[in-house]
């Protein structure tokens, strides 16, 4: 297809999408209406069948219109009817079921609930980015629940939330409970809310974070919060960039704190099953060592956060051991921990002097053990970042960035396949700086970092290269499928507000592109990158000129 | 490929709903070339199948009066329609469900929902792995 006949068929799905999205929202009251009247015990089985039917079909056709959300739950609704619309008619105990049935499912609050997503999944796209492009994958995008009573409020925070690369969903406090918060990156509830409901899983272990928007920004009211074991707290009226941000750290801290790697080594092959039961079912990745001698393959094989270590293993000495890893300036910096009976502290003193870090004394609870090595692996982890990884964005710095982007080089010259670097810079960036303060600047460079994270393959590579400049290299990506990819980013950036000294403002961001595998090296790549970036700035900014 | 060789071209869809008619329209002719004969029910279908000969036959499922799997019965009734391929769309179904549906012999099943730019290819995929 040409590209006009592309964009005409592009102009015709948006036409059927918005027929449909009307005679959606007539549908799902025709179901509610019949759902209340079932739940009251007044509704005919033909009734019933006709709200199943509907939502069969809502099931089959939202996610073809790009309401996917939608069409997952009316088809899990349409699940809960089943058994009843397919069961003998005139069995009396079936009929007498449904009411309870349908109220245990929170049956008709769910369906009252599809009309949101209809709004809410209608953030103004165009029908092009219905269909996602080769890297513009929204399945990785972290999902955040609202759970908002007030229903303009929360299609309000939604639809300022969506530009920045979340994926949404609204719930009542009542649906709380069906909602499966194991997929959920981050909660975000009503303070009042927390007042009344009892059901919230504060207990679940796995739960993900979750912020309090709060009208009362009082000591009184944050203690009470607190109580209640909320994770972060935000008060009104939200400023939402500060809020992006906020959820990033809360949501990074979450993952990177239940993961690490954690090598052991004892010479009791007991002892070595036990640890590494227990480290491995609190979700960390072990490797036992049994022989010391073993040490250094296995290290630079499988590169530990922590290493745990007995003390005396045979005629080998763990200090020692300790002090030898030390000689290779490579694991200077690596977190090694004893593990042993010896409870003199003079001696515990005099190991660590040698190059130990720590002292966990045997015998260690299971509890005890789990905890230590993942705070230390969290540690661990932190301290890599601040030496790899950009401070203000979480992204890899200039010169890692370098390295990562000629990696990929060489990778898709050997494996013949496409790649393309693309070089962003922000618009104007001095302005927003020179207007609004560095604070407020810092708040929209980390908004376009959290927004490539989200847009983009987790195989893509991303760093800040300085200031409010940006690499990215888009591995086994045509020139058009990174030009589609990179536009939604600019459209996307263009549309989030934030809140400056002078009022409400919003940043646009220009980008070039490069064939990576088309240059000798992956500097030369860079250079056409940078110079179709500057081509763009001079032919008016905000948008996409490829080298 | 079915039918000694002969490319794709005819078409015929059996889908009550109305908005989904029109997208598959879009995507079957506009996207993918093919020549689409779109009918609203079983009986339509039925009614238009002498007279457009389709090479294959995609079928809504949940239909009402006459469902997907009935209104093929009756087409296969037709000798001329005996073997015509034909393919069912469904809402998410379970393994068992599909299973159903080929054993009725449809030469697969595609699901819904169905991203409309790319509904073409698969089903010229379909077809070119039909012997």
């Amino acid at each position: 297809m040409s590209d006009e006949q592309t964009a005409d068929v592009l102009r015709k799905l948006g036409v059927l999408k918005a027929r449909f999205k009307e005679k959606a929202s007539g549908d799902i009251h025709m179901v509610a209406l019949m759902a209340q009247d079932a739940a009251a015990g007044e509704g005919s089985l033909d009734e019933l069948r006709r709200a199943y039917q509907v939502l069969h079909r809502l099931a089959g056709s939202a996610g073809t219109f790009g309401f996917r959300a939608l069409g997952d739950e009316a088809r899990a609704l349409e699940l809960i009817l089943k058994p009843y619309v397919e069961a003998e008619p005139g069995i009396p105990e079936h009929n007498a079921g449904i009411p309870k049935s349908l109220l245990r499912e929170h049956f008709i609050g769910r369906v009252l609930g599809l009309e949101n997503l209809l709004i809410i999944e209608d953030d103004g796209q165009d029908a092009a980015e219905l269909f996602k492009g080769p890297s513009a994958d929204t399945s990785d995008q972290p999902v955040v629940l609202i759970i908002e009573p007030d229903r303009k409020a929360a299609e309000q925070l939604s639809s300022a939330l969506t530009p920045h690369g979340f994926s949404i969903h609204c719930v009542t406090p009542k649906d709380l409970v069906s909602e499966e918060l194991s997929r959920v990156s981050v909660v975000l509830i009503r303070d009042n809310v927390l007042i009344s409901q009892e059901q919230i899983p504060w207990d679940s272990g796995d739960r993900p974070p979750f912020i309090c928007i709060s009208s009362r920004d009082t000591f009184d009211e944050r203690y009470r919060l607190a109580t209640l074991g909320v994770d972060g707290f935000v008060s009104e009226p939200v400023d939402v960039p500060l809020l992006v941000d906020y959820m990033e750290r809360l949501v990074d801290e979450k993952i990177e704190s239940g993961t690490g790697r954690v090598m052991v080594i004892d010479d009791d092959p007991e002892l070595l099953e036990r640890y590494s039961l227990i480290l491995e079912g609190g979700g960390l990745e072990v490797r036992c060592v049994n022989s010391p001698s073993d040490i250094l393959g296995v290290l630079s094989e499988f590169r530990p956060d922590i290493i745990l270590m007995d003390v005396q293993m045979g005629h080998f000495n763990g200090p020692t051991l300790a002090r030898m890893l030390r000689l290779d300036p490579e694991w200077v910096g690596l977190h090694i921990i004893f593990l042993s009976s010896e409870e003199d502290r003079e001696f515990q003193f005099d190991a660590l002097s040698q190059g130990g870090d720590d002292f966990l004394t045997k015998p260690v609870s299971d509890r005890v053990l789990l905890q230590a090595a993942k705070v230390r692996c969290y540690r661990a982890r932190q301290l890599d970042k601040l030496a790899s990884r950009d401070s203000l964005t979480g992204l890899l710095k200039h010169s890692l960035a370098n390295s990562e982007v000629a990696k990929e080089h060489g990778r898709s010259q050997r494996l013949s396949y496409p790649s393309v670097v693309a070089m962003l810079d922000l618009d104007h960036f001095k302005q927003v700086n020179d207007r609004h303060g560095h604070r407020v600047g810092d708040l929209v460079i980390k908004g376009l970092a959290n927004l490539l994270r989200h847009r983009l393959r987790k195989t893509d590579v991303i760093g800040r290269y300085g200031g409010e400049e940006f690499i990215v290299a888009l591995p086994n990506c045509s020139m058009e499928g990174a030009r589609q990819s990179m536009q939604a980013v600019c459209e996307r950036m263009s549309k989030i507000t934030f809140n400056g000294a002078e009022g409400p403002f919003s940043v646009t961001v220009s980008v070039g592109l490069a064939p990576l595998d088309a240059y000798d090296k992956a500097e030369e790549a860079i250079e056409a990158a940078d110079r179709a970036l500057y081509r763009r700035k001079s032919a008016g900014r905000n948008g996409v000129t490829a080298a | 490929m079915a039918e000694s060789g002969a490319p794709l071209q005819k078409i015929m869809l059996v889908e009550d709903e109305e908005d989904i008619r029109a997208v598959a329209e879009l995507a079957l002719e506009a996207v993918g070339g093919f020549t689409l004969k779109a009918c609203d029910s079983g009986a339509d279908a039925l009614e238009n199948i002498d007279i457009f000969r389709p090479q294959l036959i995609l079928l809504d499922v949940m239909m009402p009066m006459m469902d997907g799997p009935s209104t093929l019965r009756a087409i296969r009734e037709k000798p001329e329609f005996a073997n015509t391929p034909a393919v069912f769309m469904t809402a998410k179904v379970q393994r068992d469900e599909v299973d159903g549906y080929l054993a009725l012999g449809a030469v697969d099943v595609i699901p819904k929902p169905f991203d409309p730019m790319t509904l073409s290819d698969r089903i010229r995929d379909i077809w070119d792995k039909l012997d």
